[in-house]
């Protein structure tokens, strides 16, 4: 369904020195500066996969998708998406995919909603009954019907991405893009757009590309993952071995008086866990363990803790994207099993 | 290719016109601002009235380039109208969607960005034809009769006007997506846009007849189309363009309007790859 070669992305900008003097100076001789927010990436999707495209903040996601949206013209390599390069036949690629980008609405900021599903179902050509079925499914899984006469302007932030979401599924596209769909939404919208999205997927074997940052997402939707950092494409396979990896860890942030306590402290009598069940890094001051919550609980960390050091303030954190990025590189990309390219 | 082009004129129709309705719409909702708008642009024309008072008053002669006091009322009045009528801002609009990148909106979707903004342009002239300038037109109409006993144009001179305003606003709108395709380039098209509007005022004849430019000014302006922007259908107004040069400058209109949508093509084509570069 879609096929993505050596796909590369630079973006390039202008150095602004500061002040007066430093954009007059701009004016006669320019510093270009060259990111490379997509560096040589390759994958091969499915019809009906749904994969978990992730990497922390300025990985290269956004970038990824826009061009593969046919938004942003790549500057190497290529990708097509069933059968069309979608930056070369933006409108063609437009009438079979659908798009949310979680960070700015698609849809017409000044008409009422209702208004624009109407220009879409003349856009995409729906036919009248059609439109009917599609409506009422999205209805049921996204409830439209609450907020479908207000303008998109006056809509919250949950309503309006349930109604960006139904705005990119009303043609029934086949490839459905989502940029972070559930960033900033509280937990019952979160778990609504999950399960509209799974919904779907099953439904009509669409084909789903998400980023996030969220673990909760892809642990929930997605079989298959492709890590990004820094443009470059550092693991691409199934969720389990992650999941395996990762999925029970728990970080615990301990603030304490004086380090050398801790120092002190035989974690291995205690314990007795490999380093990958259990470990501990002293930092100055702030103390950070990361155990798996199956061989060891909490309490039982933070008694031992409290026995021999004052403890100023203690927090507990799933682990997030950016640590597994970390673990993974350490690691020397030992997990960073690649898909054979199709 | 295009799969828009397998649409019919009514679907398409159906399509973009919601935009043309939103804008009329989102217009009435700003009224104070409108009126005050209106205001603003009577007191212009008050001013430029006066200034050719005193300019017909200084002079000996009772005609200056082929127009009489009453003509030149006319003229100043029917030419605000008309520059406020044909120019629907689009070229700041898109700037807006290029800086803020909700031009990305339209790229995902199969339509046609410069339809779409026609549309919304469509919107303004629409409410801008109802609101100011109809009362403006009928006002001024009747005190023309009651002060100088000057009848309007004939029925059939005002048809001929309303040709010409149509394919001004066409050529308007057209010469604004092209403009407005520098935001694609570069950041300070607020500032260009201010420049353009000065320019504009001048080369179209807003301010001054076109007659009262010297020769070669006014032959260099018959390669370019801003006369056609505002001059011309308001020489038609005043009956000083008919018969045969009437179907003449109603030519040169349409082959503008031919040759700016085809340049808004071909800059398009090329601006929204520079997306790229400024990023979405
Ligand atoms: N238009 C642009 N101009 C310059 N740099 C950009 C532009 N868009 C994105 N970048 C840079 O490219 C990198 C990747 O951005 P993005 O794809 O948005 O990351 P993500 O979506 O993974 O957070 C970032 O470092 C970002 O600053
Ligand atoms: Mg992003």
């Amino acid at each position: 369904m879609i096929t993505v070669e050596n796909l590369t992305k630079e973006f390039k900008s202008y150095k602004k020195n500061p002040g007066f003097k430093g954009t007059v100076k701009g004016l006669f001789s320019r510093e270009v500066v060259i990111k490379k927010a997509v560096d040589n990436i390759s994958f091969h999707i499915d019809k009906g996969e749904i994969v978990g495209y992730i990497g922390s903040n300025g990985a290269g996601k956004s970038t990824t998708i826009k061009m593969m949206t046919g938004i942003l013209v790549p500057t190497a390599g290529r990708c097509v998406v069933n059968g069309i390069i979608p930056y070369e036949n933006r409108m063609e690629n437009a009438q079979q995919i659908g798009v949310v980008f979680g960070q700015r609405t698609q849809l017409w900021w000044d008409l009422p909603l209702t208004e624009t599903f109407t220009i879409l179902k003349e856009i995409y050509n729906v036919s009248d009954q059609d439109f009917k079925e599609r409506m009422a499914f999205l209805d049921q899984v996204l409830n439209l019907s609450e907020f479908i006469n207000n303008t998109v302007r006056t809509l919250s932030l949950g309503q309006r991405m349930r109604a960006d979401l139904g705005a990119a599924l009303l043609h029934n596209p086949k490839v459905l893009y989502l940029d972070e769909p559930t960033i900033g939404l509280d937990v019952v919208v979160k778990e609504n757009i999950r399960l509209a999205i799974k919904e779907i997927n099953r439904e009509f074997k669409t084909t789903v590309v998400l980023t996030t940052h969220d673990l909760g997402d892809i642990e929930e939707l997605c079989n298959r993952i492709i890590i990004i950092d820094a443009g470059k494409k550092i693991y691409d396979g199934d969720l389990k071995s992650i999941r395996d990896t990762y999925g029970y860890k728990r970080n615990m942030d301990i603030e304490v008086k004086n380090a050398d306590q801790i120092k002190a402290i035989d974690f291995n009598t205690h314990f007795n866990l490999p380093p990958e069940d259990f470990s501990v890094e002293i930092n100055g001051n702030s103390v950070s363990v990361v155990f798996n919550r199956n061989k060891i609980s909490a309490a039982e960390i933070a008694a031992v803790v409290m026995a021999k050091a004052v403890v100023r303030d203690m927090s507990i954190k799933e682990t997030d994207i950016s640590q597994i990025v970390k673990k993974i590189y350490k690691n020397g990309g030992e997990l960073a099993w690649t898909r054979s390219q199709s | 290719m295009d799969p828009q082009s397998k649409l019919s004129l009514k679907q398409k129709f159906k399509i973009y016109w919601p935009f043309t309705v939103s804008e009329i719409q989102g217009a009435l909702s700003y009224r104070g601002r409108f009126y005050f708008f209106i205001f603003a642009r009577l007191l212009r024309i008050f001013i430029t009235y006066y200034l050719w008072k005193a300019v017909f008053a200084s002079s000996r002669q009772a005609m200056l380039n082929g127009f009489t006091f009453n003509n030149m009322v006319g003229y100043v009045f029917i030419s605000y109208l008309t520059a406020d009528l044909v120019n629907s801002g689009s070229s700041r609009y898109i700037g807006y969607e290029v800086v803020d990148g909700s031009i990305a909106i339209n790229l995902i979707r199969p339509i046609n960005y410069r339809t779409r903004i026609f549309f919304t342009s469509l919107g303004s002239f629409i409410y801008k034809l109802i609101m100011p300038a109809l009362p403006i037109w009928i006002g001024f109409t009747v005190i023309s009769y009651l002060s100088v006993q000057e009848l309007p144009p004939a029925f059939t001179t005002i048809i001929q006007f309303l040709i010409s305003l149509t394919l001004s606003f066409l050529i308007m709108f057209l010469f604004e997506f092209c403009f407005g395709m520098l935001s694609f380039y570069t950041t300070y098209i607020w500032g260009l846009n201010m420049v353009k509007h000065s320019v504009l005022r001048f080369l179209t004849g807003e301010l001054i007849p076109i007659t009262f430019f010297p020769a070669a000014i006014r032959k260099a302006l018959n390669f370019m189309p801003f006369s056609s922007m505002n001059y011309t259908p308001v020489m038609v107004y005043l009956g000083k363009i008919r018969g045969v040069e009437y179907w003449q400058s109603i030519a040169i209109q349409a082959l503008w309007v031919v040759i700016l949508y085809l340049l808004g093509s071909f800059l398009w084509n090329k601006a929204i790859k520079r997306l790229t570069i400024l990023g979405g």
